[in-house]
């Protein structure tokens, strides 16, 4: 499998194979990050086709030395951001949990584990539906995408040390929240 | 240690109850202690003290919460550093103790470790098989420049199109051009509609009613040679004011390329002075 920065070399001189791979490598995350925003999986599918528009526009502004996937959830918060505020003045989809066509990238082998990961997911996705949006964000960014305190600041523009202890005080919500939905999380 | 006084005794005590005393100094301690009452009763105090007792299960709330009220809050501080493993040793020993004994810091210490295996996996959801191709068809070339003004040319058309009053704005702007090229005294085709209106007289007064038809190819030449007269005449007008235009704005830019020439030779002579070391004498002489 080519790295990542093989695939944006070949995409910035417009090989058009390079950059089919490299949307099918980060559909699912791109994807993620837009539900998280969104809370919709019909305009998460929207915003996630125009953040890729907008990632196949800015390729040349992308350097080789930064990491991509910061550089591409800085984007996709961007778009998501802007699209929520061109909508303001529609209702918020607060009660639309992530649809049914909506699937965990990972393989599961059998159909209990399927299951099982789908209701787990559930109980998250609604326990998370509860949380302040800066809150669910964080957790998003650091616990779900897995970026470090220090990206997280930069992309956000807050220190580190809130980042930690924004960080820690959503995790500990949402641990409250989970176990007051199924009080057998866990144990 | 023979000669076991009571004050020997209570001295040896310690040593007696946890086996440490010599065989003939346990024997005069029994010896002692079978003969003096009070020390009997000293030995029996001490032995039931150091038997363990169970304190009151509500002793330590009892306690924290007349001093320093419950722990969980410091407990929950650092809870998510005791999950990742990032709290040093004093810390991290702390924290388990607490956990022993508080049910709902210990539960909530095991659903933060399940989330962190929970979590991650949400990183990633299929958008479905259509979302590849979609993507790619938005994306297959990368635009030319001449294509982006064109869309983007096309997108501005295209709001003034859904204006409400784009039909009302037409006309408004349809009258004020027909105005300019024909409705004012110096219009350049004001005199257009009235020679169109005395041809179509001097034809009617010319022309007897009967003899209309025998008439049609005299009058078919004259509008067609009177048409060509004021198209030429039009072209020459249309050719005049080109002309006067194209002569203004080439005096203009000839003015415009002067003063630019001037400016660009002030700029290279003071730039050439100032590596010269011309210039700085100023500066110096401000300087001093």
């Amino acid at each position: 499998m080519l790295d990542v920065a093989t695939l944006l070399e070949r995409c910035r001189q417009g090989d058009d194979l390079a950059w089919e791979a490299l949307v099918r490598r980060f559909q699912a995350r791109v994807y993620a990050v837009a539900c998280h925003y969104m809370r919709n999986a019909e305009e998460a599918r929207d915003v996630a086709q125009e953040i890729f528009v907008r990632i196949y526009e800015r390729l040349d502004s992308f350097h080789g030395d930064q990491a991509f996937l910061p550089w591409m959830l800085r984007l996709s918060r961007n778009v998501c951001i802007d699209t929520l505020r061109r909508q303001k003045a529609r209702p918020r989809a607060a009660d639309v949990v992530i649809d049914e066509t909506v699937q965990i990238a990972s393989t599961a082998p059998s159909p209990e584990q399927t299951s099982a990961a789908r209701s787990a997911r559930d109980l998250l996705y609604r326990a998370m539906d509860r949380m302040t949006d800066s809150d669910r964000e964080i957790l998003m960014l650091k616990e779900i995408q897995g970026l470090k305190v220090e990206e997280i600041a930069d992309l956000l523009k807050i220190p580190t040390g809130t980042v930690k202890s924004r960080c820690n005080r959503a995790r500990l919500d949402l641990a409250t929240r989970v176990r007051r939905l199924d009080p057998s999380y866990g144990a | 240690m023979t000669d076991v006084t009571c004050r020997t005794f209570i001295e040896s005590l310690d040593d007696l109850l946890e086996g440490r005393l010599g065989p003939a100094d346990r024997q005069a301690a029994q010896e002692h202690l079978g003969s003096c009452r009070e020390c009997r009763d000293l030995r029996s105090l001490v032995v039931d003290a150091s038997a363990p007792v169970a304190p009151p299960a509500d002793l330590l709330g009892a306690v924290l919460a007349r001093t320093s009220g419950p722990a969980c809050g410091s407990a929950r501080e650092r809870l998510c550093d005791h999950v990742d493993r990032l709290l040093a040793p004093p810390d991290e020993d702390l924290v388990r103790m607490h956990l022993d004994v508080c049910g709902e810091c210990a539960g909530l210490a095991a659903t933060l470790a399940r989330l962190a295996t929970d979590l991650p996996p949400l990183a990633e959801m299929e958008p479905g098989a259509r979302f590849v191709p979609d993507v790619l068809v938005r994306t297959s070339r990368r635009p030319a420049l001449s294509d982006a003004w064109t869309a983007r040319f096309a997108g501005v058309w295209r709001r003034l199109a859904y204006r409400p009053r784009i039909a009302l704005e037409g006309a408004y702007a349809g009258a004020i051009i027909l105005v300019m090229l024909f409705g004012t005294a110096n219009a350049p085709f004001a005199d257009v509609p009235r020679r169109g209106i005395a041809l179509v007289r001097s034809a009617q007064e010319s022309l007897p009613a009967g003899a209309a038809v025998e008439e049609v190819p005299r009058i078919r030449t004259e509008v067609v040679s009177r048409w060509t007269r004021t198209k030429a005449e039009i072209t020459n007008r249309a050719r005049d004011l080109t002309g006067g235009l194209r002569r203004g704005s080439a005096a203009i830019g000839e003015s415009l390329k002067k003063d630019l020439g001037t400016v660009w030779d002030m700029l290279a002579s003071g730039e050439s002075n100032g590596m010269n070391g011309t210039a700085p004498a100023n500066e110096e002489d401000k300087g001093e």
